[in-house]
């Protein structure tokens, strides 16, 4: 869950996601990208929603993208990954990651239910939430901007 | 039992077929192809030249996996001819009666009317088949026709097999449908960093050589060449349809409607052999792209079951790789617009590149070199009128995509270019 409004842009997200799932501090290698808005202070990170209906996974030319039967995660089979970036260029989202250095695609997985970008973010920009109660969140949110009290 | 035929067994077929049985188990799908592969991806087939991967990650289906999906697989079976009003396909040893069929024969490559080409030596790189021969190749000189996607997949597969070379172009940059001339010039460099000699505004006149392919005549110049590779585009095969038995568009394809019906009762068309709506731009067209086809033979095929699914439309995006670099388009290029009438908006980060294209006050075509990201994460901002001053003026939340928030990543060149407009 993101709240862009808290996001400072620090991309400490980025570090630790890499460090975490690459063993390695590489932004570009993290599954979790943050977007700036030029000239304001403002950002927004970035990551897979593991959509319903996948375009990454239509894209993928040797068909390695799934769904994780157990998870319901969209995750790129690495080994019959051939590095094409097709799914990197046509997420809708900004979400795919990219290993540019063994050529192999990368999702957010939420870190097995304890997302470490999470652990990290100094303003709680980025929270874990049970996924009901997350949607009941962006109602209400959506809501008091409609109705301010 | 409700018979369903699928003619090709490329990705479209296989997912007809597949989409299919899934919707109705009791019918008796029968897929057939003239190749002796089941399912293969003709994708990585360059990358299957290059030995970059073995023929095991090149075929995505066994005919042991259709079985086990309750699927007729027909392999080597060509359909010689096709009785319509009868419901049959003829094939050298027999026929086959079918209640529903799809037509899923994909595209052929376009073979220019040029003396020699019927010599030795002389490929395309379209199948499986075409693969093995050019791995199998003898020699040491290849020139490679054509600079889309898979001419330049094939000059970099056959470079690094060690040969010399050498890439002829009739326009004047490489993958022109692709890119605007920035993004071209790019990739020319980094083909020819690579020792890759690019030959652009040049017209192949003949092959020369006897039995064999020896060179390759242009207007210009004579390259020596032991493997010629014929790759200057690619038409729907529709050597079955012949004789009007079913409507074609004026792009040449197949017509067929939102459920991917063609004009026929009881025949369906998906793949590169239809002409489809592209998403974003409205335009009808031939776009014989992986997922387009993967998507229209869902479609498809569960539709031949009883299914009343629809094509939302084709998504015009390509990503090429050369060697180790990537670049993405999606959308219209500027040199497709007059030259007044489009601007370009480009940066460069130390990601890689981003050309933006837009005409009046909206976004009509991406393209990017390096991270390509940003291409996908602008496609909902590519749409007909959409103002883009609109979009970056308001204020940003959190039920807005980061098409929104890549716009104000360039804003501040954005609104500068639109207002000068």
């Amino acid at each position: 869950m993101i709240d862009s409004e808290r996001c400072i842009g620090c991309k400490l997200c980025e570090v630790v996601c890499s460090v975490k799932k690459e063993r390695v501090s590489d932004p570009s290698r993290s599954r979790i990208h943050v977007l700036f808005w030029e000239g304001e202070a403002g950002a927004l990170p970035v990551f897979c929603q593991h959509c319903e209906e996948p375009l990454c996974a239509l894209v993928c030319p040797v068909n390695a993208v799934k769904r994780e039967e157990s998870t319901g995660l969209i995750i790129p089979d690495r080994e019959l990954c051939v590095g094409c970036g097709g799914c990197v260029s046509v997420c809708p989202l900004y979400g795919a990651g990219f290993d540019g250095i063994e050529k192999k695609a990368l999702r957010c997985d939420l870190c097995q239910g304890d997302p470490t970008c999470v652990k990290y973010c100094p303003t709680g920009a980025i929270r874990f939430a049970d996924r009901d109660q997350s949607q009941i969140d962006k109602k209400r949110a959506a809501a008091r901007k409609l109705y301010p009290r | 039992m409700k018979v369903i035929a699928v003619v090709g067994n490329g990705i479209a077929g296989s997912e007809a077929a597949e989409a299919a049985i899934r919707v109705d188990q009791k019918a008796r799908v029968v897929l057939m192809t003239k190749e002796p592969f089941p399912l293969y991806s003709a994708c990585v087939l360059a990358d299957y030249v290059a030995d970059r991967i073995p023929v095991q990650r090149v075929i995505l289906r066994t005919a042991e996996d259709f079985g086990k999906a309750g699927i007729e697989l027909l392999l080597s079976s060509q359909v010689t001819d096709w009785s319509a009003e009868e419901q049959l396909l003829h094939f050298d040893d027999g026929t086959l009666r079918y209640d529903r069929l799809v037509i899923a024969t994909g595209s052929r490559p376009i073979v220019p009317d040029l003396p020699g080409f019927g010599k030795q030596g002389v490929v395309t790189l379209k199948t499986l088949g075409d693969a093995e021969m050019l791995r199998a190749a003898q020699g040491s000189a290849a020139v490679v026709v054509g600079t889309g996607p898979v001419g330049i997949e094939a000059a970099i597969a056959l470079r690094r097999r060690g040969w010399t070379v050498a890439l002829v172009e009739l326009l004047d940059r490489v993958l022109p449908r692709l890119f605007d001339a920035p993004l071209a010039a790019a990739l020319k460099t980094r083909l020819e960093d690579h020792g890759i000699d690019v030959f652009l505004g040049e017209r192949v006149l003949e092959i020369t050589g006897k039995t064999r392919a020896e060179g390759v005549k242009t207007d210009r110049r004579t390259l020596a060449a032991d493997a010629v590779v014929l790759v200057i585009g690619m038409r729907p095969e529709l050597s079955l349809v012949k004789k009007d038995k079913v409507a074609l568009g004026s792009s040449g394809g197949i017509q067929v409607d939102r459920q991917m019906k063609t004009s026929r009762e009881g025949v369906w068309a998906c793949g590169d052999c239809v002409e489809s709506e592209d998403l974003i731009t409205g335009r009808r067209g031939l776009f014989m792209l992986w997922h387009n086809a993967r998507l229209q033979g869902r479609i498809a095929g569960a539709n031949t079951a009883g299914a009343a699914r629809r094509y939302p439309g084709s998504l015009n995006l390509t990503t090429v790789n050369v060697f180790d670099e990537t670049a993405a388009s999606v959308g219209i290029l500027a040199s497709e617009v007059p030259e007044d009438e489009a601007m370009v908006l480009h940066r460069k980060g130390p990601w890689g590149e981003l050309w933006m294209v837009l005409k009046d006050q909206s976004l009509i075509g991406v393209q990017a070199l390096g991270r390509t990201e940003r291409v996908g994460g602008l496609m909902g901002m590519i749409s007909k009128g959409k103002d883009l001053r609109k979009a970056l003026l308001k204020e940003p939340n959190s039920a807005e995509g980061p098409g929104g928030w890549i716009l104000r990543g360039v804003q501040k060149d954005l609104l500068r270019l639109i207002d000068a407009n």
